[in-house]
């Protein structure tokens, strides 16, 4: 799945640390999520939608 | 790749390892003088291994050891040491003949319990851990393990039915497990890197 956490943590100007900090997960979380390696279950991407302030489908995309 | 961490140089990796190697090494010699050395000798091992699994998270991932990890190390060192102690303890009480009689059990058993209690250690994480991914690379490499542990151990098995290899203790599946859950989380690590 794709998303754009990568852009978004930039344009906060967040290190992967950072982020994992804020939403309480490791670094290497960060690196496997944006990487597009790992997708996260619902509660973390609710999460991640909190921490950023927008609605889940434009921070993940669907390609199927 | 991940963008912002900055790889350890190689000079600093290839230190780490020598030293763990050398740690390691002069453990096991220390053990060697025996008496109350093979004490010393093991709770070293224990301690170099401890210090590299550390060193080498600060090392490679730049990143402080989170709560649950750090819980994990300490039961794990605390139940190997006690494993350490227990068995050397076991062994030279073997060794004199006191593991005789209905007594003795208590002896024989004495170094499952710090066995025991890393595996539990390992349980305890698998709840306390508050990270998904973290988790689920585990659950993998567990999976992983398991996996090679029976393997082996069938086709040991029948080989030693057939009278094709010697008995091997039943203990052994545990260091059996760790060496292909080790691999395994090797393997994951670079996947997901």
């Amino acid at each position: 799945m794709k998303n754009r956490l990568k852009i978004l943590r930039a344009e906060r100007d967040w290190s992967q640390a950072d982020l994992a900090q804020r939403l309480d997960v490791s670094r290497q979380t960060i690196n496997a999520l944006e990487t597009g390696k790992y997708d996260p279950s619902l509660p973390l991407a609710f999460k991640i939608a909190r921490l950023f302030d927008l609605p889940i489908e434009t921070i993940f995309q669907d390609e199927a | 790749m991940s963008d912002d961490v900055a790889p350890a140089s190689a000079f600093k990796k290839l230190g780490l390892f020598a030293a763990f190697i050398l740690a390691i090494a002069l453990s096991i010699w220390i053990g060697k003088q025996g008496g109350v050395w093979t004490y010393v000798g093991g709770l070293g091992t224990v301690a170099a291994s401890l210090g590299f699994a550390l060193l080498s998270n600060r090392l490679f991932r730049r990143e402080t050891i989170r709560p649950p990890m750090r819980r994990y190390l300490l039961r794990f060192g605390v139940s190997m040491s006690a494993y350490v102690i227990l068995l050397v303890t076991a062994v030279s009480l073997g060794r004199q003949g006191l593991a005789d009689g209905s007594w003795g059990y208590l002896i024989a058993l004495a170094p499952s319990v710090g066995v025991l209690g890393a595996i539990a250690s390992i349980g305890f994480y698998l709840a306390e851990e508050t990270d998904e991914f973290a988790r689920t690379t585990l659950i993998h490499s567990l999976l992983w393990g398991t996996a090679g542990t029976l393997s082996v151990a069938t086709i040991w098995g029948f080989l030693e039915t057939f009278d094709k290899a010697p008995h091997v203790p039943t203990w052994a599946a545990v260091p059996v497990f760790a060496v292909f859950m080790g691999l395994a989380q090797a393997l994951i690590a670079r996947r997901y890197r």
